[in-house]
């Protein structure tokens, strides 16, 4: 049984996706595709040409280390809230935006935290700012704010559900009941129990989360910068750009990032799975 | 274990090698399989249309505009069936979507494409003529392309290209600027005057980032060339690297005074629209002259909006329908491009009320009783007369300009904080 799985594994969803990384190693070399002309380096040399690419790469983890950590983070502070108070279970409009896909919370992003959005507005009629038009720009922004605010929010639902399940375990209940009756108070239970109980259980996931985030495209695509836009941005970019002669740039640069996360998961990741699995 | 994984391995590569069509191109061939094999140019139109009858004809466009997807929806498509027996079906996508998608198909080599007809110009034209994606000429072959305006340079060239019948003309717009006139007294007429205009006015012009706003660069670009002329012919790099530079020193200088302090720009025009009619821009812009009038009409703009162009000049340009070379149902795709550029479907779009896109036909030619329906479409409210705008078009520059203006204006403008 577990042969099967491993092959229909392989089939249906390694061989795909190392094919696809082969593809556009093999175009981004100039070895396929459109008017290839044989073997050649220019097209990854183009990536480095300029420095798009590390500023790319950069924002890239950036923005999904710190949409990952500060969600994590908030996801906590709601745990500590729960836990001082002893609930454990949280309203269900809370769980809200784990229903909705990126591109809709990006479009919800979009109306409420944009020039003329909902917040603006709203702000400029109860008299905080004089006008829509002195609100600060979130939306397009250099630094991506809007764009942050929307992998935060759609991270912290995600990150709180999980968190709540893992504090629900038979074995996280019965090592804080101990606790207890040995006299740790409620912090020392939470900060020296509780929290890294749930992290070590959740460690990986909360990296495959990371990993994800660092692959987002409609957030970005509709809420982020003309300037600083991150790897997936850029790359579909070059694909489909005007210029036929920059698609190999483009299957270059996808088959870099593809083997940089590969890499990532196989650095990172699997140690984790491997400790996890002891 | 090991036999029976590189045995499923090789299943797999010798499917996907051996088969380079999808079942579903297979099933759509069952109607226009010899399509492919005839040279329907040179049949008779009545052939053409007994082999279009029952073929579905998958048209890929731009669904951006309410008004364009109801033209299509509630009017070509029924007629197209009711006249030909053609089953129209058209789904989301335009530029850059369609030469990808082909582009893919064509290393595939899939035998049909799943795009039998498209809504191109300029730049798309120009990439699928280079990979030998488009079917033609087949223009001559339609009955109604004798009223189509071929003189017309605006029309008969695509971005410097001939279309030598590869593609057909089905509408054609100039770039303009839509003031509020609430606020803006005399626009400026020129870059001098723009530049005058954005100092004393911060933070009310600005240029979105798409296809629109490049047509605005392009524009300036023959601006500082002094001649509308200036950028005919094919690319010229030494002209564009110093008329360019001209231009991003130009931009440079006043974006302090765009929208936001041109730290960010307007992804495309339709947040410019949103902008401009709450006030907080005093400009928008419209590649075609006519959608001024249908967008104060469904209130999207305010009534004090008004449209103009530069008397230095602004783009105006043609777009076409171009069949796919392809495709499994040729026939049918030419049934609906005949119908497409037939008086009375040029008529219907040109009114405001519908969709307010010019007209490729030669008046001259229409039948009187279509002449008189043409002179009887409602006068404009919001924009002046095409006759008028035409005096200061600028014919469209090659492609190259295009893909070089987006992104070199990305990084000598927008990255050059």
């Amino acid at each position: 049984m577990r042969k099967v799985a491993l092959i229909l594994f392989i089939l249906l969803i390694a061989l795909p996706a190392w094919l696809g990384i082969g593809y556009a190693l093999l175009n981004g070399l100039g070895l396929v595709g459109f008017k290839s002309d044989g073997f050649t380096t220019d097209h990854f040399a183009a990536l480095f040409s300029t420095g798009r690419f590390a500023e790319s790469f950069g924002y890239t983890l950036l923005l999904a280390s710190g949409a990952t950590l500060t969600a994590a983070a908030l996801a906590f502070m709601v745990l500590r809230v729960l836990f001082t108070q002893r609930r454990s279970v949280l309203p269900s409009w809370f769980f809200l935006p784990l229903a909705m896909p990126p591109i809709v919370a990006a479009f919800f992003g979009f109306h409420f935290l944009s020039d003329t959005g909902l917040l603006s507005r709203t702000l400029a009629s109860i008299g905080v700012i004089n006008s829509a038009s002195d609100f600060p720009t979130l939306v397009s922004d250099p630094l991506g704010i809007a764009v942050f605010l929307t992998h935060t929010l759609l991270s912290f639902a995600f990150f709180t559900v999980l968190f709540l399940l893992s504090a629900s375990r038979r074995d996280v209940t019965v090592q804080l009941d101990a606790a207890r009756t040995l006299g740790a108070s409620a912090g020392e239970r939470f900060f020296k129990l509780f929290l890294p109980l749930v992290l070590r259980r959740n460690i990986t996931l909360i990296i495959v989360w990371f990993v994800f985030v660092l692959g987002t495209y409609e957030v970005p695509l509709l809420l982020g910068s003309q300037s600083l836009r991150p790897m997936s941005v850029e790359i579909i970019d070059k694909l489909r750009g005007y210029s036929l002669a920059r698609i190999p740039e483009g299957y270059a640069l996808s088959a870099l990032w593809a083997l940089f996360i590969a890499g990532f998961a196989l650095v990172i990741v699997q140690p984790l799975n491997r400790n996890y699995g002891r | 274990m090991k036999n029976i994984l590189f045995a499923l391995l090789f299943v797999i590569f010798a499917t996907s090698c051996g088969s380079d069509a999808s079942s579903d191109a297979a099933s759509r061939s069952l109607s226009g399989a010899a399509d492919a094999s005839v040279d329907l140019t040179a049949l008779p139109w009545d052939s053409v249309l007994t082999r279009a009858k029952g073929q579905t004809v998958q048209l890929m466009m731009w669904q951006g505009d309410p008004l364009i997807n109801d033209y299509m929806s509630d009017y070509v498509t029924p007629m197209v069936k009711e006249q030909y027996g053609v089953n129209l079906e058209i789904s989301s996508g335009q530029g850059s979507q369609i030469v990808s998608t082909l582009l893919a198909e064509q290393q595939a080599q899939v035998s049909e494409s799943d795009i039998d007809l498209m809504w191109i110009n300029g730049e798309t034209f120009f990439q699928l003529r280079e990979m030998d994606a488009l079917y033609g000429p087949f223009v001559s072959a339609l009955p109604n392309s004798r009223y189509l305006d071929l003189d017309n340079p605006f029309i008969n060239t695509d971005f410097q290209q001939p279309t030598e019948g590869y593609e057909c003309p089905w509408g054609n717009v100039q770039l303009c600027l839509i003031y509020n006139s609430d606020h803006v007294a005399q626009p400026p007429q020129n870059l001098a005057e723009l530049q005058e205009w954005v100092r004393t006015h911060p933070g009310k012009f600005t240029i979105p980032t798409d296809f629109t706003g490049m047509t605005l660069l392009k524009s300036m670009l023959a601006n500082l060339a002094g001649d509308p002329h200036s950028l005919d012919g094919e690319f010229d790099e030494a002209r564009y690297e110093q008329l360019s530079k001209e231009l991003w020193e130009y931009l440079n200088r006043n974006k302090q005074y765009f929208w936001r302090e041109g730290r960010t720009f307007p992804a495309s025009v339709a947040p410019m629209h949103q902008l401009f009619s709450n006030g907080e821009l005093w400009f928008t812009m419209s590649n075609n002259d006519g959608e001024v009038e249908n967008k104060v009409i469904n209130g999207t703009l305010p009534e004090s909006s008004r449209a103009y162009t530069f008397e230095s000049g602004t783009i105006q340009n043609s777009h076409y329908m171009g069949i796919t070379e392809h495709s499994a149902a040729k026939a049918g795709a030419m049934a609906v491009v005949n119908f497409l550029i037939s008086p009375e479907a040029q008529l219907r779009k040109a009114d405001p009320k519908v969709w307010g896109d010019g007209t490729v036909l030669d008046r001259s030619k229409l039948p009187a009783e279509m002449q008189a329906k043409v002179d009887s479409l409602d006068q404009r409210t919001y924009a002046p007369p095409r006759e008028v705008l035409e005096q200061n078009a600028i014919q469209e520059p090659a492609p190259e300009y295009m893909i070089r203006l987006y992104e070199d204006f990305r990084t000598y403008v927008i990255e050059a904080q």
